[in-house]
């Protein structure tokens, strides 16, 4: 019997057995090691979602406007500055402007040679400026347009009436607005307007257009375009 | 000269170390259904210190396994499990009786060679756990009797008793091979 007890007893204490058990549990505490990363991380991207729904649903303003300055595009989509360009320099602006000459869209820091203007002898008022509006979410409330140099005009094509809007123009809906600069002033503008802005240095800033998207009295985001001239011919670059 | 151990070295120190950690296991807990368990806590915690540490240098593999196996156990059956177990031992071997123990006690240890070893064990295990260390280290590990008495820290007569009295309980109550009833 001792013999096959002793068997019975080696058994009961198994080396291999037990060696087994070993290599599992140590698996097992690898497994349980990653389980609580798991779950700490778990609670902590659990808040972070929290924290960016709560973000994003709050609606406050300054939210807004950090969606609206967040992207160059984001802004493009509430208003858009479009100007008449031209191929080639002393390429003036017709009467039928809008069908002979190629409407661009103004981009951050990208200069465009406009389709040029002369106060005397031009058939139109001034520099035209298209703002389109896109405010299907009513995420604005209108467009404000300034200038400190010149004014704005609207110019009816079909019955030639033109209207002086003055300095301040505010918009709900696209329209056209006609700039036309101070000529007087604009000879000390050199002084007056940051002329480090041009590709070529011989366009001289003659005005300046500030854009705002307002809501409740609040300005949300705010671009400004520069109007550049030089030999009678004009730019404009947006910033 | 101490040694130098790795993570690759783990399944020869096992290897090597298993039988006398397994024997002071044994010697030291109080259920023995916690043996396996305590065995495989204490290498288990080998094997993350060598993948932690990447080496260990050691004077001594052996006793060193031994302290982790004594933590082990002191962690298994908590803060009072030694003073409990010291106490029980003294009051135990005051309590001991005594009985005359037959010279020819070797013929009776062999009487059992009849009897399912299985059914044995089975019974044994039912018994108090010093019985149990007992006819282990006597059957399996193949101690002598003074060794039992200074591995157990009881008195060899302790010893001789609880084994003669056993094996008259063994013998009068486990099913002998070939007997269809106890």
């Amino acid at each position: 019997m001792s013999n096959s007890l002793k068997e019975v007893m080696k058994k009961e204490f198994d080396k291999n057995k037990n060696y087994n058990e070993i290599l599992s549990k140590v698996d097992r505490l690898n497994s349980m090691k990653n389980f609580k990363i798991k779950y700490i991380l778990a609670p902590i991207f659990m808040l972070l979602i929290i924290i960016g729904s709560f973000m994003i649903f709050n609606g406050t303003n300054l939210i807004k406007q950090e969606e609206l300055t967040g992207k160059e595009d984001s802004i493009l989509d509430i208003f858009t500055v479009k100007v008449y360009a031209a191929e080639s320099e002393n390429t003036y602006l017709t009467t039928n402007y809008n069908k002979e000459t190629e409407e661009k869209i103004l981009k951050p820091r990208v200069e465009l040679l406009l389709a040029s203007y002369n106060q005397l002898m031009s058939s139109v008022p001034g520099l035209p400026l298209k703002i389109e509006t896109n405010n299907v979410n009513k995420s604005i409330d209108e467009i404000l347009i300034t200038t400190d140099n010149g004014e704005f005009l609207t110019w009816n094509q079909e019955t030639g009436e033109v209207q002086t809007k003055g300095k301040n123009v505010s918009l709900n809906d696209t329209s056209i607005l006609y700039w036309t600069p101070n000529y007087e002033k604009t000879e000390n503008n050199n002084k007056v307007y940051e002329q480090n802005i041009w590709e070529n240095s011989n366009i001289k800033t003659i005005g300046k257009i500030n854009i705002s998207a307002q809501k409740n009295n609040e300005v949300l985001y705010e671009k400004a375009v520069y109007i550049g001239e030089t030999n009678y011919n004009y730019y404009a670059i947006l910033y | 000269m101490s040694t130098q151990l790795t993570l690759e070295d783990f399944e020869i120190i096992y290897e090597e170390t298993y039988n006398r950690t397994l024997k002071y296991i044994v010697c030291k807990c109080s259920n023995i259904e916690d043996v396996n368990d305590l065995i495989q806590d204490t290498y288990t915690e080998l094997y993350s210190m060598l993948k932690k540490k990447k080496q260990l240098q050691l004077d001594n593999v052996e006793n060193y396994i031994i302290g982790i196996a004594n933590k082990k156990i002191k962690q298994h059956y908590g803060i009072l499990y030694s003073l409990k177990l010291s106490s029980l031992w003294i009051k135990e071997n005051n309590e001991e009786k005594m009985i005359d123990i037959p010279s020819d006690i070797d013929i009776e240890f062999k009487i059992l060679d009849n009897i399912n070893a299985n059914e044995v064990w089975k019974y044994i295990k039912k018994k108090d756990i010093r019985v149990i260390k007992v006819f282990y280290l006597y059957y399996c590990l193949e101690l002598k009797i003074s060794q039992i008495a200074i591995e157990l820290k009881i008195s060899e007569s302790n010893v001789k008793n609880i084994l003669y009295r056993t094996i008259k309980d063994i013998k009068k109550n486990v099913k002998i091979e070939g007997d269809i009833d106890v």
